[in-house]
């Protein structure tokens, strides 16, 4: 997978002595950088430019659960907005009033608030991601964030990082000292879902054998199958990604697969329709869910699940396997029983974390759910 | 534009005989009969003057009023009052002037709107259009429309005519410019004799674009299967033809949902319910809130009611209804 640099990159004076833009000089000296004293003076909309600002708003911010739909607890880091890699349903679409890649270049702050809010809370077992407003890695060969996030969490007791990304740039991830606290995550789909919709991320061979890779420096893994696309051959291309993926990796390296039918917000439609005209995603058979999100009608999403839980159980009946989104009636069709049952979605993915990770043992809480919005729904898409 | 323009036209009579009809560059045909318009003629005259324009050779171009002088020129009338632009005018500016004399008149139908828009894009840039006169014509001004406004300008009298008398509606109209030529053709037929409101011209045009998507076909073969399933059906009345078709296309369209409220129906049927209790699903079957209605007028019969409704609460078919999946399939249960 190639990646074109920006054509120019643009800073907030605040952050115009940030490490991160030391970094970006050395790794792309050929990029001109332009220094601009207020945010609302950067061009809009321009997806040449990479734009680095301090960030102000809160800092992590959680996975939204719903009273209809369960959600993992799950908490977002927030480091950059925005994504090039242009995947048709990504949600990231929708909010155009930022269609440029932008970063944040207070990361010192950043961190050490991170750091108070884990110390803050040594009972709490906290999940952390930074893939949701953008792909964690798309801009790691430049930024090399992840040298410096990962260390961060490896001696951490209550938490573990997870980095989800649709790229295979991970050189920066070999030889870090990551304690065993971050899971690498992959979002997969089937080989034709990534052609058609996916086409400028890494193939699906290109993200296994990423996976691979970072297997053997020691690091744990996830997949996440969102969104699956209900389309012609789907068990069959499931079916194959998902015996590559066991080919590939030992599933005792692997902490959860996350499962997800595509949904959208009804406004991203017509935007879908504008930017990808050739897609077919959008012509599925969707009702308006509880949550006003479109959704496949559920017995469509009920044979999805169920058929890559049976395919996954028949590789490690053991694997933790969540549902992202999903109401407690699709979980029991599906899955044949409830998170409730297993003291809730969050209890389960922690205890996934405490068992395969042997991180968090000491912890007696998982992190709640706040409801918030993100712009996908919670360790959907973008990224995933 | 410059406000003097006006004030540059000079009134004269003209003979009617003299002026070159043949050139129709600043025409926009109605596309619809203009009886009214006849009518008021015959009664009153001409009670606004046409605007003509003065060509570089010296003939007099007609600019507004093409169908009062059409008029004037038949009856034989002598002389007709005009009002004459004179030469030194530019294409931009005699355009701005066409435009504002469009305004006084009834409203634009969108087959005049299109001719407008495609005249103005061979005249002015896109921005000058969108911001100027798009506005003034009352169209949203999109980039992607303006494309669908030149291609329906270039359509058939059959569409433009639809178009102008309302038979199909703006909105459908700018998107059937899109399918193909025959699919077009189709669509169009169907929907002046369906008579339907826009929304469901919409409703319909859309379910037919995605099912289309949806099976890879071409729209001509969705219409064409779509055609003769509805000949099958005894509707002849627009309005009921009008809700086969609508049927039709949603069991095309969703066809798993329909399997599964079908299958519902089969079921409430075979449970043999007196009709005062009722079951109804969630909508589209989403989520756990199914309910039960029972009305009744007295003790005797709620109790009557409560223990039927008991009755079938406890017979598998209720839980056939809920998890038709689960009831129907093999598959090995979860660890729990
Ligand atoms: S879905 Fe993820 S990888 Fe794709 S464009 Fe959105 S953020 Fe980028």
């Amino acid at each position: 997978m190639r990646l074109s640099p920006p054509k120019k990159i643009i800073v907030e004076r605040n952050v115009a002595n940030s490490s991160l833009l030391e970094q970006l000089k050395k790794t792309l000296p050929q990029v001109p950088v332009e220094v601009l004293n207020h945010r609302k003076d950067f061009p809009k909309d321009d997806p040449d430019v990479l734009e680095i600002i301090s960030f102000k708003g809160r800092l992590l911010k959680s996975c939204p659960g719903t009273r209809h739909y369960l959600c993992c607890g799950y908490q977002i880091l927030h480091f950059g907005v925005q994504c090039t890699l242009n995947c048709t349903y990504c949600i990231l679409q929708a909010y155009l009033n930022q269609a440029g890649l932008r970063l944040f270049g207070n990361e010192e702050e950043i961190f050490s608030a991170l750091l108070e809010e884990l110390n803050r809370n040594p009972q709490t077992l906290y999940r952390i991601g930074t893939g949701e407003y953008t792909d964690s890695l798309l801009l790691d060969p430049w930024t090399r964030f992840s040298r410096r996030i990962v260390p961060l969490f490896a001696r951490r007791p209550n938490a573990v990082l997870e980095l989800k990304t649709k790229t295979n740039f991970v050189e920066n991830l070999q030889g870090l000292d990551h304690g065993g606290r971050t899971l690498v995550g992959w979002s997969l789909n089937t080989r034709s879902v990534q052609i058609s919709e996916e086409p400028r991320t890494a193939s699906i061979k290109q993200r296994i054998d990423a996976a691979q890779r970072v297997s053997g420096w020691g690091y744990f893994l996830s997949f996440h199958f969102d969104p699956l696309i209900e389309h012609k051959n789907w068990r069959q291309g499931y079916e194959e990604t998902l015996d590559r993926i066991f080919q590939a990796v030992d599933p005792g390296r692997i902490v959860w697969i996350s499962l997800g039918a595509f949904r959208f917000m009804p406004q991203l439609k017509p935007i879908v329709q504008r930017r990808h005209p050739r897609t077919r995603i959008l012509y599925g058979e969707f009702i308006r869910g509880l949550d006003q999100k479109m959704r496949y009608f559920r017995d469509i999403r009920v044979e999805l699940y169920s058929f890559m839980w049976e395919t996954i159980r028949k590789a490690d009946p053991q694997l933790c396997v969540y549902l992202c989104m999903e109401s407690e009636d699709i979980w029991r069709e599906a899955l044949g029983f409830s998170p409730e049952q297993r003291g809730g979605l969050p209890q389960m993915l922690d205890d996934a974390v405490k068992t395969k990770m042997s991180v968090g043992l000491q912890c007696i809480r998982s992190n709640p759910c706040q409801g918030e919005t993100p712009p996908g729904d919670g360790g959907s898409f973008g990224c995933v | 534009m410059n406000p003097e323009v006006p004030a540059q036209c000079t009134p004269l009579r003209i003979l009617p005989k003299h002026l070159d009809f043949s050139q129709e560059h600043f025409r926009i045909g109605r596309f619809k009969s203009r009886e009214d318009l006849v009518a008021s003629l015959e009664a009153f005259g001409m009670l606004h003057p046409p605007l003509l324009w003065t060509q570089a050779d010296g003939t007099l171009a007609i600019l507004d009023g093409f169908e009062r002088l059409h008029w004037a020129k038949n009856r034989g009338t002598r002389e007709v009052l005009s009002l004459v632009l004179p030469p030194a005018l530019s294409g931009n500016e005699l355009w701005r002037i066409r435009v504002q004399t469009l305004l006084f008149g009834l409203p634009l139908n969108p087959a005049q709107k299109a001719q407008v828009i495609h005249r103005l894009s061979s005249q002015f840039s896109f921005e000058q259009i969108h911001t100027e006169f798009l506005p003034l014509l009352h169209v949203p001004g999109r980039p992607e429309s303006l494309k669908s406004w030149c291609l329906l300008a270039h359509q058939d009298h059959e569409v433009l005519g639809a178009a102008a008398r309302e038979e199909i509606s703006e909105r459908v109209a700018l998107e059937l410019v899109h399918w193909e030529p025959e699919a077009m053709k189709t669509m169009v037929r169907v929907l002046t004799e369906l008579q339907c409101s826009a929304s469901i011209q919409w409703e319909l045009v859309e379910r037919i674009k995605e099912v289309a998507i949806r099976e890879a076909l071409p729209r001509a073969r969705v219409l064409e299967n779509l055609m003769s399933e509805l000949e099958v059906t005894p509707q002849k009345h627009p309005r009921r033809k009008t809700q086969a078709l609508r049927d039709i296309l949603e069991r095309r369209r969703f066809p798993r949902l329909k399997e599964r409220e079908a299958h519902f129906e089969t079921l409430l049927k075979k449970g043999a319910l007196p009709n005062n209790l009722r079951i109804y699903p969630p909508p589209f079957f989403e989520g756990r809130n199914w309910q039960m209605h029972i009305t009744f007028s007295n003790r005797e019969q709620l109790v009557e009611l409560l223990s039927t409704s008991t009755r079938f609460a406890l017979s598998p078919l209720l839980e056939e209804m809920m998890n038709p999946l689960a009831s129907k399939s093999t598959k090995t249960q979860g660890r729990s």
